[in-house]
């Protein structure tokens, strides 16, 4: 099994080529590749909690431990 | 494949003397399936209302044009989330320590862009490294 990241690419080659069961066209990819772009260019994910802060606590959390599940 | 690729590292993190937990806005019937489905044992815990995804600052609205596809995939995040407002948490991974500290973390604007496992348990490896000098 190979890493995560290229088991993620392998996976993302085959969607945009319209591979089944997705048979995603290019109009759907177009899209996702737009929504991915605009969001990077938000800059969300550098307003996200970073090293050093304290993480908040669970809120509200319901569980699935494998027990449950 | 995160899920999986985590579960890969379960003893290795229990061993270090941590947990993983993954969180998800899906109410609980959703992830119980997969949970089943991959054999896991790691804990999957419902954010519910992304409260804890708001807190780290991860929660995001989604486009319209992007909910009309997720609706014409018939992915209704509505009744996934149980709320109206089409939000997503940044897929995000951190390593907090005993006091509640960030000591590690990984934010991706970009879904298909994850860290890898073996990343996560060297920082874990560091950490308690880290600790021991310090003790």
């Amino acid at each position: 099994m190979g890493s995560l990241q290229s088991r993620l690419g392998e996976f993302k080659r085959r969607f945009e080529a319209g591979a089944p069961p997705y048979n995603a066209t290019h109009e759907v990819i177009e899209t996702m590749h737009r929504a991915t772009a605009e969001l990077e260019g938000l800059g969300l994910a550098n307003k996200a909690l970073k090293i050093g802060d304290r993480a908040p606590q669970l809120v509200q959390s319901r569980s699935c431990r494998s027990e449950f599940c | 494949m995160e899920l999986e690729a985590l579960q890969g590292i379960y003893s290795e993190v229990k061993a270090l003397g941590a947990q993983i937990v993954v969180l998800t806005p899906e109410l609980e019937r959703y992830p119980r399936a997969l949970h089943k489905k991959l054999k896991l044992t790691l804990d999957i815990l419902t954010d519910l209302h992304l409260k804890t995804a708001e807190q780290f600052r991860l929660a995001y609205v989604l486009p319209d044009y992007l909910r009309e596809l997720y609706r014409s995939f018939g992915n209704a995040l509505d009744r996934f989330h149980d709320e109206p407002g089409f939000r997503l948490p940044m897929p995000a991974r951190y390593v907090i320590d005993k006091h509640g500290i960030i000591r590690a973390a990984d934010v991706s604007a970009n879904y298909t862009i994850r860290l890898e496992p073996s990343d996560t348990l060297n920082a874990l490896r560091a950490l308690k490294t880290n600790a021991r000098q310090v003790a």
